[in-house]
């Protein structure tokens, strides 16, 4: 019995082509830098080891090689027009609500040892929940401070995980 | 025979004994509450209930702790394919295709069959080990650096089976994967490699990566979505599963357990190895190929069965010959050593009785990891039904706070939100996230291995070739990297027969 699969196949655009080709440079790049930060690794000495260089210039040599082909095989697909036609416009909305949301997760993990954990989530769980589009006034603080002492006391109180009281607290 | 009589021994003594009974129910119960929490594995569960055992008799401490490691390697499935959070690395296995059965509102089938799975793969092991541990133990102590290091890359080439349609961006993720895992200090000579003088990247521990790539993932790709629940993806429906998907995988569970079982008696190769090979196999002898990594029953069966099949056979080594399996019974050796117990082939010659009892207990561990799984599901998947403006939230908290958890440490949660937006990108451009992980498991296994079995033959490469056991791994391997290729020009060849 066949399972049915839970995606439609889609056919690339020439937007996600042109994106493929520019991660692939990204990523050859790093590798590339790898090599370069690779030569200055000194030996271990012992004569039959082959160094700590040699395994990351192989995955370092290979990833460059695969982007490689990713590059070139997009470049083809865009040269014959093997791509989908039909572009579906970019929600600017979409993409700054996600931005925002991720934005709001590394403030909350760099203030967390400044300002503590119990204080860090429930603001951060506040802020996204509204974002998402929970704004009830009591319920989304209400819900936000159970959450947190919810894993508070999970955490910290029955596995014994301190969790971060804060710089300007302790 | 013998042992047969030894086992009925042991449950007759375990009866006898209501309250290792007892113990052993609340140790499932801890280790699939930890289980299913990501960023703690069942080896910290063991860790956190070991001082418990120090007053108690050997039976009743030991069966305890291994219900908390069997609950523990279980429960990481939940998560993994309710949220897409592997609760434990083993779980990163199911998550690729149990939560895609969540999406096509057949959550509770996969949940279902990863509890029945994960009983009957640990179950199976557990009687491997009563009566094949001579020979499964004579096996184990062929395996040195060089068999080691090909089972890594035999481990590795499964990257190309994952990958789907998607080979050469699959195997983009992997390199990169495997370049991430140079990070921190060289395993021969302690040099430090990427870290720049930081000192938290030394040890980069692939945990806040795996939570990243799965969960923070697909917790950003979740926040700009609209509200609208699909009631159906939101209940679960048939957990128990029925006669057609039993016939679907009985013969992968099976297989998949027998597998679990003789990578869990390698010492130094965990669960989460057992996992994807046992996936890896199961899409090699599947009807339906295709279908993995979109939703595969099979899938979700291997990856469960084959985890908790490296249960029995982590614990062989340990029992027979004093090597720890994997890093949970490395713990469990301290179990031993606290209860004045020397593991060792003496410990069968003098301790037999409760030895076997033991055994006897780990089975109703077993039993009682079904009980407890199942009863709890429908209480865990009243999850699905919150709005998604609370769960991503709960979500992300979870992930930060998981994460933390693994050393006390805030740079880790840097790691996890790192790899979650690079997760988020590569879920955009459909670049495979899972050989990220492969390669972080399998990557300084590969290496370690590769150098130290170089030193041992004194600089020759001649054990690439001269020993059985690496040249079939390696040619397992080949065969792996080649057979999806094979499989698709064999296919186009039949369609152009075919018209």
């Amino acid at each position: 019995m066949a399972q049915a699969p839970s995606t439609e196949t889609t056919h690339p655009t020439a937007r996600d082509r042109k994106f493929e080709i520019l991660i692939s440079v990204m990523l050859i790049a790093v590798a590339t830098g790898a090599i370069v930060v690779a030569q200055g690794f000194r030996s271990s000495g012992l004569r039959t080891d082959v160094g700590p260089a040699r395994f990351p210039i192989i995955y370092a040599t290979i990833l460059i090689i695969l982007c490689g082909v990713l590059i070139v095989r997009n470049f083809m697909s865009l040269k014959k027009g093997d791509y989908d036609p039909h572009v579906a416009p970019i929600s600017g909305v979409r993409i700054l609500l996600v931005f925002i949301g991720i934005v709001a997760t590394f403030v909350q993990y760099l203030s967390m040892d400044y300002i503590g954990y119990p204080l860090a989530m429930a603001i951060y769980l506040c802020f996204l929940m509204a974002l998402m589009g929970m704004r009830h006034k009591i319920l989304n603080p209400v819900l936000s401070i159970i959450i947190t002492a919810a894993l508070y006391f999970a955490f910290d109180y029955l596995l014994n995980v301190p969790l971060p009281v804060g710089i300007l607290f302790s | 025979m013998q042992e047969l009589g030894l086992l009925l021994n042991g449950f007759a003594t375990l009866a006898q004994q209501p309250v290792a009974l007892l113990l052993a129910v609340f140790g499932v119960a801890v280790g699939i509450i930890i289980g299913a929490l990501p960023g703690l594995t069942a080896t910290m569960g063991v860790a956190i209930i070991l001082p418990f055992t120090f007053g108690m008799d050997p039976v009743s401490g030991l069966t305890m702790i291994s219900g908390v490691y069997f609950g523990g390697v279980y429960a990481g499935s939940i998560t993994a394919i309710l949220l897409r959070i592997p609760g434990t690395p083993a779980a990163a296995a199911t998550a690729m295709d149990g939560y895609e059965l969540t999406k096509q509102g057949r959550a509770g089938e996969a949940l279902g069959v990863a509890t029945f799975s994960s009983f009957a793969g640990g179950t199976i092991s557990i009687l491997m080990l009563v009566f094949l541990s001579p020979m499964l133990a004579s096996i184990a102590l062929k395996f040195s650096a060089s068999e080691t290091f090909a089972l890594a890359v035999f481990g590795l080439s499964i990257i190309a089976s994952i990958s789907g349609k998607f080979l050469v961006k699959g195997l983009i993720s992997g390199f990169f994967g495997l370049l991430i895992a140079t990070i921190g200090l060289d395993p021969m000579g302690g040099f430090p490699r990427f870290t720049w003088g930081i000192p938290d990247l030394m040890s980069v521990p692939f945990i806040p990566v795996m939570i990243g790539l799965f969960a923070a993932s697909e917790a950003f790709n979740t926040i700009a979505e609209s509200e609208t629940i699909k009631r159906k993806a939101a209940e679960l429906k048939q957990i128990i599963p029925t006669m057609a998907t039993v016939k679907r995988v009985w013969g992968t569970v099976l297989r998949s357990a027998g597998l679990g079982a003789f990578i869990g008696a390698i010492p130094g190769a965990g669960a989460d190895i057992a996992a994807f090979v046992a996936y890896n196999e199961a899409k090699r002898f599947s009807k339906t190929p295709e279908n993995f990594g979109r939703g595969e029953i099979q899938a979700v069966a291997a990856c469960e069965s084959g985890a908790n099949g490296c249960t029995g056979g982590a614990l062989l080594p340990m029992l027979t010959l004093g090597v720890p399996g994997d890093a949970t019974t490395a713990v469990m050796l301290g179990a031993l050593t606290i209860q004045g117990l020397q593991p060792g082939p003496l410990l069968f010659k003098d301790h037999a009785p409760m030895v076997f009892t033991l055994f006897a207990g780990m089975l109703f561990c077993y039993v009682m990891m079904l009980i407890l799984g199942l009863a709890s599901l429908r209480f865990i998947g009243k999850i699905l039904q919150m709005p998604k403006s609370v769960l991503t939230p709960l979500i992300l908290a979870l992930s930060i706070v998981g994460t933390y958890a693994i050393n006390n440490s805030a740079f880790d949660i840097g790691i996890m939100l790192t790899a979650g937006v690079i997760g988020y990108v590569m879920q955009k451009f459909d670049f495979p996230p899972s050989p990220i992980v492969l390669a972080l498991i399998m990557g300084p296994m590969a290496e370690a291995n590769f150098r130290r079995a170089l030193s041992l033959s004194d600089g020759s490469y001649d054990f690439l070739y001269t020993r059985p056991i690496t040249v079939g791994f390696l040619s397992l391997a080949a065969f792996s990297l080649a057979f999806p290729f094979v499989r698709e020009a064999l296919h186009k060849r039949k369609q152009a027969l075919a018209n």
